[in-house]
């Protein structure tokens, strides 16, 4: 009797798992997933600015154990989270300023967006972000951060929401360029935690510490120049035919606000 | 009645699936490399399912996995295959096989979870070409973290275990009155061997 209701569970199962998937791919699901969307992201957003969120600085905090009376100390907690939002704010700001400083010297077409969060991917750097095909996104196009600073590129589009994969994914790959004499070329990868690495860069070649790599131009949906970080290790071993060096990427991509898609 | 009845029981359902989700989230928001690679959902499912020794526990795949699809980067249906494939298999496991409830096994069963899960995960994404065998080999990205998400979910499922497994013991009536009265009988006996 157990063996034959397992048996039907497991049937049931797949046959749900069927029929969700075949009314997603024949667009029936798409209320519902907009309704699931509507239920989440805001959770999603909220714990993500809770993360991004600059600590509140000690001129705001107050001591709980001072003779000073109940009042003030409501009044000094008020002060300090009234003390954080503008912080925020000026970081919003000055991100917002950075980035339209960069439309405007490179004349090229960007579509702003807040970051919403990360996606609900556990092995995969991506996040979403607030703004989709009824913005002009697509599938491909890179995505920076400040004065074109590339964070990554869109992976997938829905018509509200897309989802970047971050550089330091380990399914991210993009040819770099060292700012040295050489100009040297390699490959920026993700996959080592926050770190990148620059592979494939020629033995002969002199790398330091501190040099700026930007994006090396070799594909054609990303322009050339997009900075991404700095050498921070040079590895160069006798027996291997390339160098390589790790890179710290120019901003911290685990605590992203504002993003710009570059739409060309 | 009966419609109230199940009313209930999805409302229960949704509440359980989206607490899974908020701590899914504030594990891969807040912490920090490696411990953000730690499953949650799989590690969920399955404490439930060893937890409850029912084999409807898989059901909870079918939400866990919309809301998974509706805010990832892979195809659609990726994500839910992998997890009722791989929970299927090792609900069967612990089911018929592996039937004793030791650490060891509860822990296996998370580390053999996971791995099926990937296997399955990487498998569809070459197959409708969201992955390429090239990058899948060009580095130890995707196998690091594969490591990662195996160790650290197995052992979440074990600690959930053996933290619920002795506040059980500690508090149930059953478990009480067994030690203070030494009781101890045949009807009662699979109780020791929590």
């Amino acid at each position: 009797m157990s063996y034959l209701r397992n048996q039907k569970t497991y049937l049931y199962l797949g046959f749900f798992l069927l029929i969700m998937i075949a009314a997603h791919y024949r667009g029936w699901l798409g209320p519902l997933e907009k309704s699931g969307r509507s239920l989440v992201i805001p959770i999603v957003s909220r714990l993500h600015f809770l993360n991004v969120q600059a600590p509140i600085s000690g001129e705001f905090t107050c001591d709980s154990n001072s003779p000073s009376s109940t009042v003030n100390n409501e009044n000094k907690q008020q002060l300090g989270i009234l003390g954080a939002r503008v912080n925020i704010l000026e970081n919003e700001n000055m991100e917002l300023k950075k980035q339209i400083d960069f439309k405007s010297d490179k004349k090229i077409n960007l579509v702003t967006t807040a970051v919403l969060g990360r996606s609900l991917d556990t092995t995969e750097n991506t996040i979403i972000i607030d703004g989709g095909e009824s913005l002009g996104i697509k599938v491909n196009q890179p995505v920076i951060a400040g004065a074109g600073v590339l964070v990554g590129k869109v992976v997938k589009v829905e018509n509200d929401i897309a989802i970047v994969r971050l550089i330091n994914d380990s399914l991210y790959k993009i040819s770099g360029m060292i700012i040295n004499k050489d100009n040297s070329l390699g490959t920026v990868e993700g996959g080592y935690g926050l770190s990148l690495r620059l592979k494939f860069i020629p033995r002969n070649e002199v790398v330091r510490v501190g040099d700026s790599v930007v994006t090396g131009g070799l594909e054609t949906e990303c322009p050339k120049g997009l900075l991404i970080g700095t050498v921070a290790v040079i590895e160069n071993e006798a027996y291997k035919p390339f160098q390589q060096a790790v890179l710290t990427p120019a901003v911290d991509l685990a605590r992203l606000s504002i993003v710009s898609v570059l739409t060309q | 009645m009966f419609w109230l009845k199940w009313i209930a029981r999805i409302i229960k359902i949704l509440a359980i699936i989206i607490g899974i989700i908020l701590i899914h989230i504030c594990v891969l928001d807040f912490l920090p490399f490696p411990f953000n690679n730690t499953n949650v959902i799989i590690a969920a499912i399955l404490w439930i399912f060893i937890f409850n020794a029912d084999i409807r526990t898989l059901f909870l795949i079918i939400p866990a996995g919309f809301f998974l699809e509706i805010l990832s980067s892979t195809p659609f249906g990726i994500n839910s295959i992998s997890l009722a494939i791989s929970l299927s298999v090792v609900g069967w496991i612990l089911l018929h096989i592996l039937t004793n409830r030791s650490v060891f096994i509860v822990f296996l069963s998370g580390l053999i979870a996971v791995i099926i899960y990937r296997f399955i995960f990487i498998i569809l994404l070459l197959i409708f070409g969201s992955l390429t065998w090239a990058a899948l080999w060009s580095g130890w990205g995707i196998i690091t973290n594969l490591f990662f998400e195996a160790i650290l979910t197995a052992l979440l499922l074990l600690i959930g275990y053996v933290v619920v497994g002795y506040l059980v013991k500690r508090f149930r009536p059953e478990y009480i009155n067994l030690r203070t009265t030494n009781n101890y009988d045949r009807s009662t006996r699979h109780l020791w061997h929590f």
